[in-house]
């Protein structure tokens, strides 16, 4: 335990940050809060350890400003399903047999490694997504934003889960047909993905441009 | 001033101690005592959820300085910020009207 209030506190808030977006800013806000809280103390005449003590009390409890910060949130779980879908994938493609008269064609490796691929991007898209869409300090417009990505994020998923069935179970048409079938799945989902990504980053330059102080 | 009474009203306080004047969250509570003349004296962190609500809804905007070797993080309106102080006034106006109006009615 720090001899420091100051320390002592940023410590237990830090502990009930853990799992929080915007960890490292309410931490450094904290602090420049109760070190010129204490400052000015000392100033008024206090002793330095008195000082700390109170700019500690005046802040009160530190467990109700970690809450503030934002929910925990279930971006490593997102992350760990969409990196363990992209694993399996990739065993798949390492797994499925060779071509023959009753095994896949020889573009099906290929479209697996594309599925895992996307499964990976798609997930850390998400992650994103979910970790800051519940952060506190998010504005409005970072918020729709973060929802758009949300979405996309689904809507490609859903696509390449959509192209991985199509691929390898859909009944009717030649192998090469199913196949082109889902890769045409995967394309949209790429293009959901890259729409999705543009309209955010206008968003976000729009958002920029209002947000200049005005003289 | 029980602090679940003015905890009602922390944003409307808020965005109008931050009017024409961006101030980081110490100098937001200082203002608040300060001109409240000691009136509105509440946990000093209790400021914060209020300012990241704030933020969170577009009325706030911040960002990030260096002070004394230190980082603050200096909050200002946005232009819906202004608006929305603007409203909020009127409706607390007409709201301490009303209650002035009963009160005066039932004494």
């Amino acid at each position: 335990m720090s001899d420091d209030p100051i320390a002592a506190y940023l410590t237990m808030l830090d502990r009930s940050l853990r799992g929080r977006p915007n960890r490292d800013r309410v931490l450094v806000e904290t602090e420049d809060h109760l070190r010129e809280s204490a400052d000015r103390l000392e100033r008024s005449g206090m002793a330095p350890a008195a000082a700390a003590r109170e700019a500690v009390s005046r802040m009160g409890d530190a467990e109700p400003l970690g809450r503030a910060a934002g929910g925990r949130v279930a971006a490593a779980a997102v992350l760990s399903l969409g990196w363990l879908a992209a694993i399996g994938l990739l065993a798949a493609a390492a797994a499925v047999r060779g071509p023959g008269q009753d095994g896949p064609s020889p573009g099906f490796p290929v479209l697996l490694v594309v599925g895992a691929l996307a499964a990976g991007v798609v997930s850390l898209l998400a992650a994103a997504a979910v970790w800051s869409w519940s952060s506190a300090v998010a504005t409005a417009d970072a918020v729709r934003r973060r929802g758009m990505a949300a979405f996309a994020a689904a809507a490609a998923f859903g696509l390449v889960a959509l192209a991985v069935h199509v691929g390898k179970h859909q009944n009717g048409g030649s192998r090469t047909l199913r196949e082109q079938r889902a890769l045409f799945c995967l394309a949209v989902a790429a293009l959901v993905l890259l729409v999705s990504l543009a309209w955010m980053e206008l968003n976000a330059r729009a958002e920029r441009s209002r947000n200049v102080p005005r003289p | 001033m029980r602090s679940e009474v003015l905890k009602g009203h922390l944003d409307l306080l808020v965005l109008s101690v931050l009017h024409n004047a961006p101030a980081h969250g110490y100098a937001v509570i200082q203002r608040l005592a300060e001109q409240s003349d000691g009136a509105f004296d509440l946990p000093e962190g209790t400021v914060y959820p209020a300012l990241y609500r704030l933020e969170r809804t577009g009325l706030l905007t911040s960002d990030e300085t260096v002070v004394d070797g230190r980082r603050r993080r200096i909050y200002r309106l946005t232009p819906a910020g202004e608006l929305a102080l603007g409203d909020r006034i009127g409706e607390w106006e007409q709201f301490a009207r009303s209650i002035a109006r009963t009160l005066a009615a039932g004494t």
